[in-house]
């Protein structure tokens, strides 16, 4: 992992953190080799030498064992102040009463025309969460219309709700010999489950070609086929681990969606690993396997009072998995990167519980009806913990307008063209 | 009337944010760039994408994808824009009709409580009603059979054939005031202790032990079942199907996009209405059992006295109130019954004339020991 970027090759070199954007002097950069490891003495990021810039091989140098000690680097030059520019937030503007009226408004038009407005209502509502997102101070814009999720929902429905649909009825309705009957049910089976990825890396491309901040649009170049790889080998991979293998292919999938996704013609790089959160994950399966367990063993052996361990799963496994989700979302964007600049996120998983909780509370006592303000909640919480760090020239990137990278080519076509139907 | 107001332009090529001036002429709106050239834009050929909600700032777009775009903080251009060139400026939105928005909103929240309304008492059970005839009974058949495997299995049937054949004429009085339905009724007894009875779709009945000695006449037993094959003829479980079906597909357009809370509060909603519709069904079955009573020339006067029987067993526990139930409460049946029956028949026919019910209704207790009995004797 390189946290850091050398800024000359000559024997006093100057580092910059990504992390923390502390500056250090390197001492004696021809004793670097690819062995060498250091760690940032504000933020604690690890360095480590990634190519050794002399030409001199590792086994010309008198000591392999030295490390090049980082010092801090006292005299700011004037790329220093340009590097240190304050952070870019994101934040979210909407508010839960206008939304409720788009709400009823979309559901009276909804019923009206018998669920058809449904498509024009969801492009309505997103336009108005994108228009009310900001980051360093500018609006997103959303540029999705009712009528291509629509069409997307067509083509969805084409190529995976039909066989699915199809299979489940003969099921239902048809009396056939038992084998057939079990090897339809295995391809619906097979249909739901090669339809999570496809719609996944489209829901993506739609989503981001339909995305523009101060007018440039945003894309996604992964291919599904390769998603399509990707997810097959990690669940294959995760069952015979016995679930052990899971953060890597999480970590993976991440690791796709983001590095393929651009901002006009930068890309977002993603510098995660699995290792990265095992230790959060195992210590939340394993809680998990014992409360179950422990659960399952109270009310097996017909103890007394052996339904209050079920008290167990909503108040220690619910936090458990909060305290997950926050380290995983924090993890993930604390290692995605644009060019220079290094995404951060402030989720903490008190945070995270709080606006939860508070959630919860909100709906059970509204029957429902604050959604709206739930949603707002959720999304000024979300956005608002995210920003980036460090030198990034906004004014350097242009707008894509190689179509071609939108959609994808051959065979692949028809799945890769984008669709979106999903909530 | 042209004032001057700083805007941002974004030029669709780059990222860069230009400062630039807009003035707004009768016909179009003028851009003054940076380096000192300027852009006219027809309003016709603005298109606005942000700025229709509170707290958005204004944009406008203009030009093919990827178009140039001003962005105004304030709402105030587009009133000046329509003050200032009135007919060329309707496509965008006008901060004045707040007003009138806020009342069409609250407008539109009334026609989804009236709307909802509407399909709950008349739009699904109409739709349920319209579509049930095209449901053909070979299917209700093989549902019926899966139901009745389930829930009344082969081992668990009493089945003394001389017994049981009396009890199927009782059936089949019932079923002669029917001559034209495509239902072929089948009864079945079950040995369970329950007082209950259940019409499968399809024609197939079952009683259990329970309520059948609970019956003191065979008449009682004909009220029974004469509710219960009005479930049959009139397809309620079809129908309860299609409404469950078309309450399904109402609340996935109607909640698409609502995750979460409101979800599971009209799931409820849902629930709440099947069983409302369950409880129309109840008593539906019962006026029309009466009219099939009487159509049998039975006296209906024993089908109201075994509710009678029932509703003094149901006494001894509470049950769930009205609203959460799927059988309306039984007083409330027994009074409609009452009202509905009418003087004693001049022309009823007593059923079973010469046989001893409570040696009929006793079959599943014969065939126990008779099951028992030859095991018994094997014991040492």
């Amino acid at each position: 992992m390189t946290t850091a970027a050398l800024h000359d090759a000559t024997s006093a070199a100057r580092v910059t953190c990504h992390r923390c954007l502390s500056r250090y002097r390197v001492r004696a950069v021809e004793q670097l080799t690819r062995a060498s490891r250091s760690t940032c003495a504000t933020c604690g990021a690890r360095f480590a030498v990634v190519e050794p810039l002399s030409s001199a091989s590792p086994e010309d140098l008198p000591s392999r064992h030295h490390r090049p000690s980082v010092v801090p680097d006292a005299s700011p030059t004037s790329d220093a102040t340009a590097s240190m520019s304050p952070p870019l937030r994101a934040a979210f503007h909407g508010m839960g009463g206008t939304l409720l009226g788009m709400h009823v408004v979309n559901l009276c038009l909804t019923l009206i025309t018998l669920g058809g407005y449904h498509f024009w209502a969801k492009a309505k509502i997103r336009r108005y969460l994108f228009s009310h997102t900001s980051f360093a101070g500018d609006r997103f814009a959303y540029h999705g219309t009712g009528k291509e999720l629509y069409q997307g929902f067509l083509k969805a429905m084409l190529v995976f709700g039909i066989p699915y649909c199809a299979l489940s009825a003969a099921h239902t309705l048809l009396d056939l010999p038992p084998w057939i009957d079990l090897l339809s049910q295995a391809l619906a089976g097979l249909v739901f489950f090669l339809y999570v990825p496809v719609a996944i890396v489209n829901a993506r491309r739609y989503r981001c070609t339909r995305t523009s901040w101060r007018g440039i649009r945003f894309s996604f170049r992964g291919r599904t086929a390769d998603f399509l790889k990707l997810y097959v080998r990690g669940w294959f991979v995760t069952i015979l681990t016995l679930g052990t293998y899971y953060p890597y292919f999480h970590t993976q999938r991440q690791a796709f969606l983001h590095s393929h996704t651009y901002f006009g013609d930068q890309r977002f790089q993603f510098t995660g690993h699995g290792s990265g959160v095992m230790v959060p994950f195992a210590v939340t399966l394993f809680a998990t396997y014992a409360v179950l367990g422990l659960c399952g063993f109270a009310l097996a052996m017909q103890l007394t009072n052996a339904g209050l361990t079920l008290l167990l799963i909503p108040f220690v496994l619910g936090p458990l998995w909060i305290w997950l989700l926050g380290q995983k979302q924090r993890y993930f964007w604390n290692h995605t990167s644009f060019g220079e600049a290094r995404f951060s996120s402030a989720i903490t998983w008190q945070r995270l519980f709080t606006l939860y909780l508070g959630n919860l509370i909100l709906l059970l006592a509204t029957l429902g009806w604050a959604w709206p303000w739930v949603t707002v909640r959720n999304a000024r919480f979300f956005i608002g913990t995210l920003s980036l760090q460090g030198c990034v020239d906004l004014d350097r990137i242009m707008q894509d307008t190689t179509d071609a990278s939108v959609t994808g080519e051959g065979l692949s076509n028809l799945l890769d063209t984008g669709f979106d139907m999903d909530a | 009337m042209s004032t001057a107001r700083t805007a941002h332009y974004l030029d669709g090529r780059s990222a860069t944010r230009h400062r630039v001036t807009l003035t707004i002429s009768p016909v179009a709106l003028q851009i003054a760039m940076p380096d000192g050239s300027s852009k006219q834009w027809p309003y016709g050929d603005i298109r606005q994408t942000q700025g229709i909600y509170r707290g958005e700032p204004v944009r406008l777009e203009f030009g093919p994808e990827p178009a140039e775009a001003v962005v105004v903080a304030s709402r105030a251009l587009l009133t000046e824009i329509h003050t200032a060139a009135p007919g060329l400026a309707q496509h965008f939105h006008n901060p004045s009709w707040r007003t009138t928005r806020l009342a069409w909103t609250l407008g539109a929240g009334l026609g989804v409580v009236l709307i909802l309304i509407g399909l709950y008492r008349w739009g699904i059970p109409g739709i349920a009603s319209a579509a049930t005839p095209y449901v053909p009974t070979t299917w209700e058949e093989s549902l019926g059979r899966k139901i009745v495997e389930q829930l009344a299995p082969e081992p668990q049937q009493c089945r003394d054939p001389e017994r049981l054949r009396k009890i199927d004429a009782v059936v089949q009085t019932l079923a002669a005031t029917h001559p034209s339905s495509p239902y072929r009724i089948t009864l079945s007894v079950v040995d369970n202790p329950g007082i209950n009875a259940f019409a499968a779709p399809g024609g197939q009945v079952v009683i259990l032990r329970g309520l059948l000695e609970q019956t003191t006449s065979a008449e009682q037993l004909a009220g029974v079942l004469a509710h219960e094959l009005q479930h049959v003829y009139l397809r309620h479980s079809t129908r309860a199907i299609l409404e469950q079906t078309a309450g399904t597909l109402l609340l996935a357009a109607v909640s698409g996009d609502l995750s979460g809370g409101l979800a599971w509060g009209l799931q409820g909603a849902q629930t709440m209405g099947s069983l409302h519709y369950s409880r129309t069904h109840e008593e539906e079955a019962d006026i029309e059992g009466l009219r099939m009573l009487e159509a049998a020339h039975l006296d209906p006067a024993a089908m109201i006295a075994f509710y009678g029987t029932l509703q003094k067993s149901e006494q001894d526990h509470a049950g769930p109130p009205d609203f959460l139930s799927t059988h309306p409460d039984m007083g409330r049946r027994l009074a409609t019954l009452l009202a509905l029956a009418g003087p004693p028949p001049t022309d009823a026919r007593p059923l079973l004339p010469g046989e001893d019910w409570t040696d009929i209704r006793s079959l599943c207790r014969v065939q126990a020991t008779r099951r028992s009995g030859p095991d018994a004797a094997a014991l040492p």
